[in-house]
C-alpha cells in the first residue's frame, strides 16, 4: 500500500516523444486504470514506473521517495504481464514464491505466503503443476499469486485479461477488484478496454498520445467528459456527434449544420451557454445512444433517421442509421414481451434530444463547453 | 491419395538420403572390418578374412603404444575446451540480446566472430605455433584447450543468441521485477532454460575439438598429444600400420557416435532455433 507520484515526466526514444510530460497523483490503496488507444503510450508509462523503461526526464516517488533511478528489483513492485511471463521450468508454487526466496524470507513465511495465495485465487491441487499443464485462467491467476504473496507496495497491470475469453474476463474482472479491496493494494491496470476500465477503477486516467485527456472516476468521464476525445472513447456504442453553429430557439438550442437538431435546455443552461452561441463559432454537438428519446410523431423538435439496421440485447436495443452520411446509434428500451413494438428497419423513426443531456464541443479545440461554463 | 508425381518426388528423395547415407556409412564399414584383419589380409585386399583382436590389443595394451593416452588428452582437451566455450558464448548472448548494449559494439562482436569462422583455421595455426613457442606454452593443455575454445567460439554463439533469442523478453522483466539482478536472472532464469541449447552447442563444439589436426598437429608435444594426430602417426615412413590405424579410429569415433545418438534431439532442435517460430 503505498502513493505514486509523476512529476513532470516524459519519455522520448531520440526525436520521437511518446509521453510529452505527465503528472500524475494516485492515492493510497487506490484503483487506478490508465486507458488510451494502442500507441496513446499507456503500456510505456506503466512500464517506466516499474522501471523497466528508462525517463528522459521527471520524477517517479513513491510514498515520497524518489525512484527514478532505483532499479527494477529494489523497487517492489508487482507487475502482471500481459503474456503472463511465468517461468516455464518451475511449478506453480515455485514460481509464486520465487521473489520471496530472492528475498531470502524464511521458509516458513514463504510457505504460509503461498498457501494464502492458493487458496485466494483458487488454485488448490495444482501447486504442483508446471505452466504448461494450465489453462489460459489458469495461468493468468498464478501471474496474480506472484505478486500477492509478496504484498508489494504496488500492483501493476499490464493488460492481463486480454488473453482470456469473454466471459472468463468478466469474471476475473470481479475477482481482480475484490483482490484489491481485500489486500487494501494500491493497484494501477493498463487496458485498452473501456469496459475493464469503467467496472474496475476508482479513478480512470485516459491517455492519447502520451497525454492525459482527463483523470477522473468513471461517472466524472461519462457524464462529464472535459473534451470530445473523452467523449468519444467512452461508451459503447459511442456519443453521436453533429458539426454545425448554434442558434437560440424556443426552450433550446438549434443546431444548424450536416443534420438539423432541436437541443433542449433547462433555463441554467440557457443562460449559461447563450454567451457561446451568440459568437457563432463552430461547434460540436454530443448525444449520448441512451439521450434520445422515440417521439410518436415528428415535429419542430424531432428528428427523422431511417433504420438502417436494428441490434436487439435483451435488456435493450440500439438503432442504427445515417443522417447525412454520418452514422447515428439509439438506444430504445426493450420489454418483456420481446421484440414486437420495435423500430422496423427500412421505416424512419422519429427522434427527440433529451433535455440537457447533450453535450456542445468547441470545434477547434474539442473543449466540453457544456462543462467548461459550469451548466 | 499420394499422386504419381509424389510418389516419384518421394522415390528420388529416399535414392539421395540412400546415397548419402552410403558414401558416409561405406567408409566407416571398411574401416571397421579392417581393425579386424591382419595387415597382410588388408595389403592382399581380402575383403572376408578370420576377425582377429591383435590391432586392438596392440593399442591398448602393448607398451609401444600411447593411445589410451591420446584418446585421454582429446577427452580432457574437448571436455574442458568445450566448458568454457559454453560459459563465454552463453555469457556473451545473454549480454547481446537482453543488456542491451550499444548498436556497434554488438555489430562488430558478431561480425568479428562471423568473419573469424569463415577463414581457415590453418591460416592461424602458423601463428599460433609461433605465439606459444615463444611464451613457452608449445606442447601444453593450456595452448590446446585456449586455441580450441577459440576455434568453437564462433559458431557456439551464434548458436547461443539463437537459442536464448527464444526466451521471452518479459520473463527476464519479470524476474527482474521479482528482486533478480542481472546475474541471477541469468542463473536462475537464463540457464535452465537454455539447457537444450547449450547440450546442441556444447555437443557441437566437443565434435569439433574432438576431431580437430591441424591445430593439434603443431600445438602438441608428444605427451599431450590427441587421438586424431596419433592416428596419423601410424603411417611411418617405412610402413603404414593399416590394422592398427583402422583400430585407432574405431575407437575414436565411439565418443563422437555416443554423443550424437544421445544428443541428436537437441542439436537438430538446437540449429533449428530462431529458424521457425
Amino acid at each position: 500500500m503505498a502513493q505514486l507520484t509523476l512529476e513532470k515526466v516524459r519519455k522520448a526514444y531520440g526525436d520521437a516523444v511518446v509521453i510529452p510530460e505527465i503528472d500524475l497523483d494516485i492515492r493510497s490503496g487506490e484503483f487506478v486504470c490508465l486507458v488510451g488507444p494502442s500507441g496513446s503510450g499507456k503500456s510505456t508509462l506503466l512500464r517506466m514506473i516499474a522501471g523497466l523503461e528508462g525517463i528522459t526526464r521527471g520524477t517517479v516517488r513513491v510514498d515520497g521517495e524518489d525512484m527514478t533511478d532505483v532499479d527494477p528489483s529494489d523497487r517492489d513492485m508487482g507487475m502482471v504481464f500481459q503474456s503472463y511471463a511465468l517461468y516455464p521450468h518451475m511449478t506453480v508454487r515455485d514460481n509464486m514464491s520465487f521473489a520471496l526466496r530472492m528475498r531470502k524470507e524464511d521458509p516458513k513465511l514463504i510457505e504460509e505466503r503461498v498457501a494464502e495465495a492458493v487458496e485466494m485465487l483458487d488454485l488448490k491441487g495444482l501447486e504442483d503443476r508446471k505452466p504448461a499443464a494450465l489453462s489460459g485462467g489458469q495461468r493468468q491467476r498464478v501471474a496474480m499469486g506472484r505478486c500477492i504473496v509478496r504484498k508489494p507496495k504496488l500492483f501493476l497491470f499490464d493488460e492481463p485479461l486480454s488473453n482470456l475469453d469473454a466471459k472468463l474476463r468478466t469474471a476475473t474482472r470481479h475477482q481482480i477488484r475484490h483482490l484489491h479491496d481485500r489486500l487494501g493494494a494500491t493497484s494501477i491496470f493498463v487496458t485498452h478496454d473501456q469496459v475493464e476500465a469503467m467496472t474496475m477503477a476508482d479513478r480512470i486516467a485516459l491517455l492519447n498520445f502520451g497525454e492525459i485527456m482527463q483523470i477522473g472516476t468513471p461517472q466524472e468521464l461519462y457524464l462529464q467528459p472535459q473534451n470530445r476525445f473523452t467523449a468519444g472513447f467512452l461508451g459503447s456504442p459511442e456519443m453521436n456527434f453533429f458539426e454545425g453553429t448554434v442558434s437560440v430557439g424556443e426552450g433550446g438550442f438549434v443546431l444548424n449544420g450536416t443534420a438539423s437538431l432541436f437541443l433542449p435546455a433547462s433555463a441554467g443552461r440557457l443562460a449559461a451557454l447563450r454567451e457561446v452561441v451568440g459568437t457563432g463559432r463552430k461547434v460540436e454537438i454530443g448525444v449520448r445512444p441512451e439521450h434520445f428519446d422515440l417521439a410518436a410523431e415528428a415535429g419542430a423538435d424531432t428528428m427523422s433517421l431511417p433504420v438502417a439496421g436494428l441490434e436487439w440485447l435483451g435488456h435493450e436495443a440500439f438503432v442504427f442509421g445515417h443522417v447525412d452520411g454520418r452514422e447515428i446509434g439509439v438506444r430504445v428500451a426493450t420489454d418483456a414481451s420481446g421484440a414486437s413494438d420495435l423500430p422496423k428497419p427500412g421505416s424512419p423513426v422519429q427522434l427527440r434530444v433529451v433535455e440537457d443531456s447533450w453535450h456542445m464541443f468547441d470545434a477547434t479545440s474539442g473543449d466540453n463547453l457544456v462543462v467548461k461554463s459550469g451548466a | 491419395m499420394i499422386s504419381r508425381t509424389t510418389r516419384k518426388n518421394l522415390l528420388g528423395g529416399h535414392l539421395v538420403a540412400w546415397g548419402y547415407a552410403l558414401i558416409i556409412i561405406g567408409p566407416m564399414f571398411w574401416i571397421l572390418s579392417n581393425s579386424f584383419k591382419r595387415q597382410i589380409d588388408i595389403l592382399m585386399g581380402n575383403t572376408f578374412s578370420t576377425p582377429i583382436l591383435t590391432n586392438y590389443e596392440t593399442l591398448l595394451f602393448s607398451r609401444q603404444s600411447d593411445f589410451l593416452m591420446n584418446l585421454w588428452n582429446s577427452a580432457m582437451i574437448g571436455v574442458v575446451s568445450t566448458v568454457i566455450v559454453l560459459v563465454i558464448a552463453t555469457l556473451a548472448a545473454f549480454t547481446i540480446i537482453r543488456l542491451e548494449p550499444p548498436k556497434w559494439a554488438t555489430a562488430l562482436l558478431l561480425g568479428w566472430a562471423l568473419v573469424f569462422h569463415m577463414l581457415p583455421t590453418l591460416t592461424f595455426v602458423g601463428s599460433w605455433y609461433v605465439m606459444f613457442s615463444n611464451m613457452g606454452l608449445h606442447g601444453t593443455y593450456t595452448a590446446l584447450i585456449l586455441t580450441h575454445v577459440l576455434h568453437a567460439l564462433p559458431q557456439t554463439m551464434f548458436l547461443m543468441v539463437g537459442f536464448l533469442l527464444n526466451i521471452p523478453r518479459e520473463l527476464i522483466q519479470a524476474a527482474r521485477m521479482d528482486g533478480c539482478s542481472y546475474g541471477q536472472v541469468f542463473r536462475r532464469i537464463v540457464v535452465p532454460l537454455s539447457f537444450g541449447g547449450m547440450a546442441a552447442a556444447g555437443a557441437l563444439a566437443f565434435i569439433q575439438s574432438w576431431s580437430d589436426f591441424a591445430i593439434s598437429l603443431n600445438l602438441s608435444d608428444q605427451d599431450t598429444m590427441t587421438a586424431p594426430v596419433a592416428i596419423a602417426t601410424f603411417a611411418q615412413e617405412h610402413q603404414i600400420r593399416y590394422g592398427e590405424m583402422a583400430a585407432a579410429s574405431v575407437m575414436s569415433m565411439i565418443p563422437a557416435l555416443i554423443l550424437i545418438l544421445l544428443g541428436q534431439r537437441y542439436v537438430v532442435r538446437g540449429l533449428m532455433a530462431g529458424a521457425v517460430k
